[in-house]
């Protein structure tokens, strides 16, 4: 699955300009701080990941996405702290809500997605899978139509396989370049 | 659909959705307690409880996951040759071994250290070492939801005098509330 939705992203960067003009298109890229949400077991890390951007209606934009997370290694006060943070690799869609596609200017918006969340601890034989989800707040400050500044706050749920989640926060900033309107 | 379709309107919905779920007071609380052995000559027991701790204490009725179970543990071996030493857990409310038969004969315990090797003079096992010696991990987070279980060390050969100077059991919980 992972692997169809990696060549789907670089697919849709192939795609011809002529049909990009016609749906509405772009492309991005961003990084930042990925913070934990009440888990011990993690520290603060870093995130990046790309993004394809594909307009429905005027207000609202998909976006297949592919993000790689590293937390931090955590540390502990009673025992030595040798704990390695985990690395998250998600791939799915976000739906940015309000902002119009590639306007000039400064824009608000929401977000909402969901994916896949592959969670991985070496150390601790982890490797597992979760559908989850995520939501958050945008502002894109675009210099043209082509071009455009772009920072996130989004929070990461990761449903756990008994109930409650595994939750994450999201700190992003990154450039967008779009190619049709 | 045309409410909804509003920028503001839009703005609301989604902060409504990301506070939505009411499991945004879920979390991961990560339990140690340190323990020493009681016995010696090869035979060593002790009953883990952690359900004094506070996060316990707290989250007891809402645990959802043990995540992860692992151990701090200082051995000295003080004799001249290498002694191997396995460790098994088995239900706190079972009868507690105090001797190596009473072990043997239980047929319950599970084995979660196999045969650990350890040299004379000092041996330290980091938290983040012992997931590398552990086996049976899904039966030892089983016994450990109920934040309470018997722990046993075996060494052999059991003539040789070695000493847990000091352990630590680890617990990592997930837990949310409603």
């Amino acid at each position: 699955m992972k692997k169809i939705v990696i060549l789907l992203f670089l697919l849709s960067c192939l795609i011809p300009t002529t049909l990009i003009k016609a749906v509405s298109f772009g492309i991005g890229a961003y990084g930042g701080t990925e913070i934990p949400v009440v888990q011990d077991d993690q520290a603060q890390g870093t995130t990046f990941g790309f993004h394809a951007r594909v307009k429905i209606i005027p207000v609202i934009v998909l976006e297949p996405n592919i993000n790689f997370t590293n937390f931090g290694d955590p540390t502990f006060a009673e025992f030595t702290s040798d704990l390695q943070g985990s690395k998250v690799t998600s791939y799915g869609v976000d739906a940015t809500f309000g902002a119009p596609f590639a306007d000039a200017g400064l824009n608000l918006y929401g977000i909402f997605g969901a994916g896949f969340y592959n969670i991985k601890r070496d150390q601790t034989f982890q490797d597992e899978t979760k559908l989850g989800w995520s939501g958050g707040l945008g502002l894109a400050l675009a210099f043209t139509t082509q071009i455009a500044l772009d920072a996130r706050s989004k929070l990461n749920v990761i449903p756990s396989d008994n109930g409650g989640s595994k939750k994450s926060l999201s700190l992003i900033g990154g450039l967008n370049f779009y190619f049709g309107k | 659909m045309k409410w909804i379709l509003q920028k503001k309107n839009m703005l609301i919905l989604t902060s409504i959705a990301i506070l939505f779920t009411g499991c945004l007071i879920s979390g991961t609380f990560v339990i140690n307690e340190k323990f020493t052995l009681n016995g010696n000559s090869g035979f060593y027991y002790y009953q883990i409880d952690i359900t004094g701790e506070s996060d316990w204490q707290d989250h007891k009725d809402d645990i959802d996951n043990i995540d992860v179970v692992g151990f701090e543990l200082w051995f000295t071996n003080n004799g001249a040759t290498d002694v191997t030493f396995n460790t098994y857990v088995d239900d706190f409310y079972n009868p507690l071994c105090t001797d190596t038969n009473c072990l043997n004969n239980n047929s319950t315990k599970i084995k979660i250290i196999d045969n650990l090797k350890l040299i004379p003079g000092s041996t330290h096992i980091t938290y983040g070492q012992s997931f590398q010696y552990l086996v049976n991990i899904d039966q030892l987070r089983q016994l450990a939801k109920e934040g309470q279980f018997n722990f046993y060390g075996v060494s052999s050969p059991g003539g040789v005098n070695i000493s847990l100077d000091s352990a630590q059991v680890v617990v990592t919980v997930s837990a949310s509330g409603t």
